[in-house]
């Protein structure tokens, strides 16, 4: 059991503390994105994943120590994204014959993700 | 008040669970592909799906239970920020066919991955909540 759990319990710490705010931040601001804006299109998990992606470039690029980037990388921003509900979404709106909307939000989400992400490592090395 | 604590608690078992897959050493594995976030995130998309389908057209279950699986654990376990992380390492190595793959695979597994949970949910929990719980012996 010793040796299931590699590293110390503080990093795991770290990480579930991140989870708990990354999560209850994604419910709430889905939430208020879904409330504000009428539509079917799973915009609020479009927004989170992508900010997510360019946060996580930020924290990466900044030189941060380990035990910030397992609090705000590892644990809030992989909590606060999520690729489940994607998916999730993403198949419901091929389920609903709405083939065309489940090709661009899927093929949206990355693209702006990865440049998100890249986007986030340049502003990051400026700071 | 009640759902943010459900949330929360799944929220941080989830972040925790991930991390620990995450940080799984594999000898053998010798290829470009970071096949820990691509388990996790196929896994949880199953999981998801079913749980989500089953809670909404098939068992009655306690909303706030249904927030602290799905969007607490299940969010929390799955990732999006590490996969654009990943492929963006992939891309920036020169590695662009391993990052493409990557991608592909993530979604097309994840994809098939929520198929499957929503079917397994319709099929084989109705069948088993029809002849245990509602005792209906037709099936």
């Amino acid at each position: 059991m010793v040796k299931l759990l590699r590293g110390d319990i503080m990093e795991f710490l770290l990480v579930g503390i991140g989870g708990i705010f990354g999560s209850l931040t994604r419910f709430s601001l889905g939430k208020l994105i879904s409330n504000r804006c009428k539509t079917y299109f799973p915009i609020g998990t479009a927004f989170i994943n992508i900010t997510g992606a360019i946060l996580l470039g930020i924290i990466s690029s900044i030189g941060a120590s380990r035990n910030l980037y397992l609090l705000f990388g590892d644990g809030f921003l992989g909590a606060y994204t999520t690729f489940s509900t994607f998916m999730y979404e993403g198949f419901n709106l091929f389920q609903e014959n709405d083939k065309l909307n489940g090709f661009i939000y899927i093929l949206m989400s990355i693209i702006l993700g990865i440049l998100g992400y890249n986007i986030g490592t340049k502003i990051g090395s400026l700071l | 008040m009640r759902k943010y604590i459900f949330i929360g608690v799944g929220g941080f078992l989830g972040a925790i669970l991930r991390f620990w897959i995450k940080t799984i050493p594999l000898q053998n594995y010798k290829e470009l592909l970071p096949i820990n976030t691509l388990f996790i995130n196929v896994t949880g998309s199953f999981i998801l799906a079913l749980i989500t389908t089953a809670a909404l057209e098939i068992l009655k279950m306690d909303v706030d239970i249904r927030l602290g699986i799905c969007t607490g654990f299940l969010g929390a376990y799955t990732t999006f920020s590490t996969l654009c992380k990943e492929a963006s390492e992939l891309i920036n190595r020169g590695y662009y066919f391993s990052s493409l793959s990557y991608i592909v695979n993530s979604v097309i597994l994840g994809l098939a991955a929520a198929y499957f949970g929503v079917i397994v949910a319709r099929e084989v929990i109705q069948k088993y909540v029809n002849k245990h719980i509602n005792g209906d012996e037709s099936i």
